[in-house]
């Protein structure tokens, strides 16, 4: 009974609250910290080429298989990244690929505005991916 | 004539308003409760969000049957014997407590009506269930008006406001104003007028019918609540009494928005009680010897004093 009482009175104060939902394209939160948006890939300030050097730790690691990694081996007999995609319609969002890269080239970004009305628009190439949007928090 | 058609526009007006004020605050009120924003269709508040609702009950059949056209009628006509003020009432009668009791009865049995034609017995079992567990819960509110009835000497609405023009019946009798809340809490609940309450033994009822026969439905099912928390106003808390300077019908809209906005926040601190069974106990175990202990002891009341002149 007294704890009926007592939700009656947070009930009531819950009136003058302020609410804690938003409407969601007018009005902005800043997401949390930590949170898993799409992939990221980092590049080297000093050269500005790419971190990732193509291993395919991140490939074996995705539980979804929906990272591709090839590799080309160049003029001065280097394995060089060629490709990194990411299919978005497939990934779960765990965060393994980046816990299996060895040399940090991976994190997750905070961007989450992903939809797309066809499949195409949901994979990245490493162009894409390389984009420095996820190295700031994003806002919805 | 005129006095007639501009008294019914006038009722028809309140109805109407009334029914649209209820549901922008079961809305917006259970959203805050929540600490959720509500039902937003427009930018200005959610302000057209009961024209939103209604629209989308006529946009799907038209049709109605002759028994929700009854039902409907009578949804209206039972504010008829329902004196808004000391001179706004439709048809002016000595029994008219009696009359608007009995409407609200035929209210509720037209209202499984409509479900009784469905093809899915198991909606036609939750909506027979659902009537006969809000005829249950009426048994207290019949008791405790009985128990009114005892103490004024009058089956008359206005004669029973005007016999508490020094005390309201509230002070007379406050178990069995808190019995008729508790009661009307409950019907509330289990009409699930809150879009957010649930009972799980009536889910699938809500599914049954649409258009504006479902209209019309939602509407008898707010029109039974606004007629008990009426009953309310008047039989235990003075109607349309005048207090000091403020006009008597503003007194009352007040007094009928206030208990409506408890019972809104009652509804709310017992969300977690959603079970038909747990609700029938609760008014076994609870509700119902309180009122009969109520009703007892008005009895016992009225015998010592009508009867033996000992008070």
């Amino acid at each position: 009974m007294v704890r009926l009482i007592k939700n009656f009175f947070i009930a009531f104060a819950n009136i003058f609250r302020k609410p804690r939902t938003v409407v969601y394209p007018t009005e902005k939160i800043i997401i949390p910290e930590g949170s898993r948006g799409m992939v990221h890939l980092k590049l080297d300030l000093d050269s500005l080429d790419m971190l990732c050097d193509g291993c395919g730790r991140c490939q074996k690691a995705c539980p979804r298989d929906c990272i591709k990694v090839r590799t080309i081996v160049d003029e001065m007999g280097r394995e060089v990244l060629e490709e990194f995609s990411l299919d978005l319609g497939s990934c779960i969002f765990c965060g393994n690929c980046v816990d299996a890269c060895k040399i940090r080239a991976i994190d997750m970004s905070y961007r989450y505005q992903l939809a797309s009305s066809n499949r195409e628009g949901l994979r990245f190439g490493k162009e894409e991916l390389v984009k420095p949007s996820g190295t700031l928090r994003d806002f919805w | 004539m005129v006095l007639i058609f501009k008294k019914i526009v006038y009722l028809l007006l309140v109805i109407v308003v009334n029914l649209y004020v209820c549901t922008y605050l079961a809305n917006k009120l259970t959203a805050h409760m929540e600490l959720r924003r509500g039902y937003r269709v427009s930018k200005a508040g959610g302000i057209s969000l009961p024209f939103s609702r209604f629209f989308k009950y006529l946009s799907n059949e038209p049709g109605i049957n002759f028994w929700t056209f009854m039902l409907f009628v009578f949804s209206f006509l039972i504010w008829s014997v329902s004196p808004l003020s000391a001179s706004m009432v439709l048809i002016d009668m000595d029994s008219s407590l009696m009359v608007a009791l009995l409407m609200l009865l035929v209210i509720l049995t037209l209202n499984v009506s409509s479900h009784m034609l469905t093809g899915y017995n198991m909606i036609m079992i939750q909506s027979m269930r659902k009537t006969a567990s809000v005829l249950f819960f009426m048994i207290p509110v019949f008791l405790n008006i009985s128990g009114v009835v005892l103490i004024n000497k009058t089956l008359g609405f206005k004669e029973i406001i005007n016999s508490q023009y020094q005390y309201w019946n509230v002070i007379y009798q406050p178990l069995g104003f808190l019995t008729t809340l508790l009661s009307v809490l409950f019907i509330f609940k289990q009409f699930k007028l809150n879009r957010k309450s649930e009972i799980e033994a009536f889910s699938t009822d809500s599914c049954e019918g649409k258009g504006l026969g479902k209209a019309i439905n939602r509407f008898s099912e707010y029109n039974i609540i606004f007629v008990l928390i009426y009953m309310l106003t008047v039989l235990y808390l003075g109607g349309y009494q005048n207090l000091y300077i403020v006009r008597g019908e503003v007194m009352l809209g007040l007094k009928f928005y206030l208990i409506f906005v408890i019972i809104l926040i009652a509804e709310r601190s017992i969300a977690k009680i959603n079970d038909y069974k747990l609700i029938q106990r609760i008014n076994i175990r609870y509700i119902l010897p309180l009122s009969v202990v109520n009703f007892i002891v008005t009895l016992g009341f009225f015998i010592y004093r009508n009867i033996f002149g000992l008070i």
